[in-house]
């Protein structure tokens, strides 16, 4: 410890800038899945065309307008917070918490893995059009996910006008690009001669393929549905925040649909890696190329930073209740971080990262998704049996209950049925994996989990028991 | 021409947010160690010193002359849940207490590394508060304390604000919430931001007033224990 001085006198009193309002909140709410509409979603065209790139995106937000429906109910009465981990482990039991404690952790770290592998890529494109064809992206994939980790490490605060400028730049980006085209801005017209002569290539199969990538658009809205834990009642901003995100993503994800397949053919578009900033270099316009690389690259940093703070986080919890070895629950004596859980997840997103191609990684970050969604629906039903209305105090009951739970279940069954469609290897390796890590968890290390810390909540004993 | 104009761009661009980062980080910090300013005028003979993390910490001593030491502990662990500020006092006994080590914690997720209850080997019926709670100790008390104890607890529990209550026979510990982090930052980059420029002196009174009742009721248990024994 270092001494310092006790100050004589009076305190000076200071006063922090309430720099934010509510919308500044609300936006910033969506900003860490901002980056679904830089990278990733266009995979949908590839899969299905154009059109059926525009269902996906709105059947998937459907999708997650059940999700945040059921998961505002049971987050605003498990007031101790820890998300879907938590709510596992009251209500169905530790081999599902394990297995949803791994759900999160591998969705953000092949996301974290995603976004390296993005900003190698948009480096090799930039130097390329410089005339410095044939740029290394592995260095700069190593070297985001290494700094950024070292900055989780450390704990570093960053400001808050750094985060201002970031989240600003990435949305005023999508915004300028849409406007731009729309007046005409562009050297090249928008054509969506493809809508009427190409409108579904692969048929109505095409259309189910293309949901699979249409979840990239809004993975992690969830995210922010936040109980306000501790003192403040999360009961109506949860359900509102989340209902708002994603609306806000509906539109973006719409205008970011309408530009890039405007401009880009939808057999390129399809691929693409980064594609808006492939549709600024179609529009010609210098400015709008060097606003969508900047907002392509702060966006995908934001997001891979979000998603080593969240990974580590819950490999951590799953370390402290004796899921993983204890060894992995602990806290930096100086900078109060899960520092080992955070080094340690370091070399398994390098690992994707150099190791397998985008769309792959974008896969496995969905399916794990995927799965947690899928949990959603029988934990909410079990929840509703196990605990009837009335029973407990819930801060926000969902309408239509059993409804938005099959439908829910329905668009997930759909979405295996497109992995399985055009990943059906990564699917099996996926399943297979979660399998015998539940396997490893009921035979081996259920042992040594503390099954007297499991449930804390003061609920009646549950309907049934 | 253009090439050199975006490179000149790009690191004039990243020069200037390295030096801004640099800047505001320093003017936190430099918050963050303003924190317990005011419990400097709440305590006697007050030295503030900066733990490693940034945070302050006081020494200092009560008004009966025991010693007291104030920190003040960043929460960032739980998922999907925003940064907690918890206020820590510990009230060190001046003379060794007989009785046993018996802690409860408010809504527990396992991953507070910061909580002794954690650590405690016997688990205890809780307290009912009508929140989630976790009661363990050395497994030393009688069930005549853990009820009077657990009584104790309630009450005390009644305050939403408190977090955790420790009791041991040479000190009493307790955290008390003193502030909630900022969603937006949290949100978007992660980051810990509490929204106040110092713990209030009024807040800090009223957790060194809950250590010390709580306290004075052990102390005259033991009496009443001693004098039953007699």
């Amino acid at each position: 410890m270092v001494d310092v001085k006790t100050p004589s006198g009076q305190p000076e009193r200071l006063q922090l800038l309430r720099v934010l309002g509510p919308a500044h909140i609300w936006a910033l709410g969506v900003g860490i899945v901002l980056v679904g509409e830089y990278m990733g979603w266009n995979f949908s065209i590839g899969k299905g065309g154009m059109i059926a790139g525009l269902i996906a995106c709105w059947v998937a937000g459907l999708l997650y307008t059940c999700v945040a429906m059921i998961d505002s109910e049971v987050t605003s009465t498990v007031a101790a917070a820890g998300g879907q981990y938590a709510q596992a482990k009251h209500i169905v039991g530790p081999l599902m918490a394990f297995n949803v404690g791994l759900f999160l952790v591998m969705t953000y770290t092949m996301l974290e893995a995603a976004n390296a592998i993005t900003i190698g890529y948009l480096l090799d494109t930039v130097a390329g059009m410089q005339g410095h064809s044939g740029l290394k992206q592995q260095p700069f994939i190593i070297l985001s996910i290494m700094a950024l980790a070292w900055l989780n490490y450390r704990g570093v605060l960053a400001t808050l006008t750094f985060n201002l400028v970031i989240t600003a730049i990435a949305f005023v980006a999508i915004i300028a690009l849409f406007l731009a085209v729309q007046l005409g801005a562009s050297n090249v017209p928008l054509d969506f001669s493809a809508v009427t002569t190409d409108p579904l290539p692969y048929g109505w199969v095409g259309v189910v393929a293309s949901l699979h990538f249409g979840l990239w658009y809004y993975l992690g809205i969830e995210g922010t549905c936040q109980a306000a834990e501790e003192v403040r009642s999360p009961a109506r901003s949860l359900p509102y925040g989340t209902m708002a995100g994603i609306m806000t993503l509906l539109i973006a994800a719409t205008m970011t649909w309408y530009v890039c397949s405007g401009l880009i053919p939808w057999e390129y578009l399809g691929q693409a890696g980064t594609p808006l900033f492939d549709a600024a270099r179609v529009s010609g316009s210098s400015t709008l190329m060097v606003l969508l690389f900047v907002g392509t690259i702060f966006s995908t940093l934001a997001s891979a930073n979000g998603c080593i703070n969240d990974a580590s986080r819950a490999w951590f919890s799953m370390g402290r209740d004796r899921y993983l070895p204890s060894w992995f629950g602990a806290v930096h004596p100086q900078y109060r971080t899960p520092y080992r859980s955070i080094v340690f997840l370091v070399p398994i997103a390098l690992i994707f990262a150099l190791g397998a191609p985008l769309d792959q990684v974008v896969t496995f970050s969905i399916l794990s998704g995927l799965l947690g969604y899928t949990f959603m629906t029988f934990n909410m039903v079990m929840f509703r049996n196990k605990w009837p209305l009335g029973t407990i105090k819930r801060g926000y009951v969902h309408p239509m209950h059993p409804l938005p739970t099959f439908v829910l279940l329905i668009l997930c069954a759909t979405a295996y049925f497109a992995v399985f469609l055009g990943y059906g290897t990564q699917l099996i390796a996926m399943v297979g994996f979660y399998i015998i890590a539940s396997l490893w968890f009921h035979f081996r290390r259920y042992r040594y989990v503390r099954r007297g810390d499991q449930f804390t909540m003061p609920w009646p004993k549950p309907k049934g028991y | 021409m253009t090439s050199y104009a975006f490179l000149i761009f790009a690191v004039a661009l990243l020069a200037w947010i390295v030096a801004r980062g640099i800047r505001e980080h320093r003017d936190a910090v430099a918050l963050r160690h303003r924190l317990l300013d005011e419990a400097t005028d709440v305590v006697d003979g007050a030295r503030l010193t900066i733990a490693p993390d940034q945070f302050p910490v006081v020494w200092g001593h009560v008004d009966d002359g025991r010693r007291i030491k104030i920190e003040l502990i960043a929460d960032t662990m739980v998922t999907r849940r925003l940064p907690q500020l918890w206020l820590r006092i510990t009230l060190i006994e001046t003379i060794e207490r007989g009785g046993p080590t018996v802690g409860a914690l408010a809504r527990p997720t396992g991953a507070e590394y910061y909580s002794l209850v954690h650590d405690l080997p016997e688990w205890m019926a809780p307290p009912e508060t009508g929140t989630s709670m976790l009661m363990r100790g050395d497994g030393r008390a009688t069930a005549l304390e853990a009820a009077l104890l657990r009584t104790r607890f309630q009450r005390l529990f009644a305050d939403p604000l408190l977090k955790e209550v420790v009791v041991t026979p040479r000190a009493t510990r307790l955290m008390v919430q003193a502030s909630e982090g900022e969603r937006a930052a949290h949100l978007f980059l992660r980051q810990t931001r509490f929204p106040l420029a110092t713990v209030p002196a009024d807040a800090i009174r009223s957790a060194i007033a809950m250590a010390k009742s709580m306290s004075t009721h052990l102390a005259e248990q033991d009496r009443a224990d001693t004098h039953q024994a007699a």
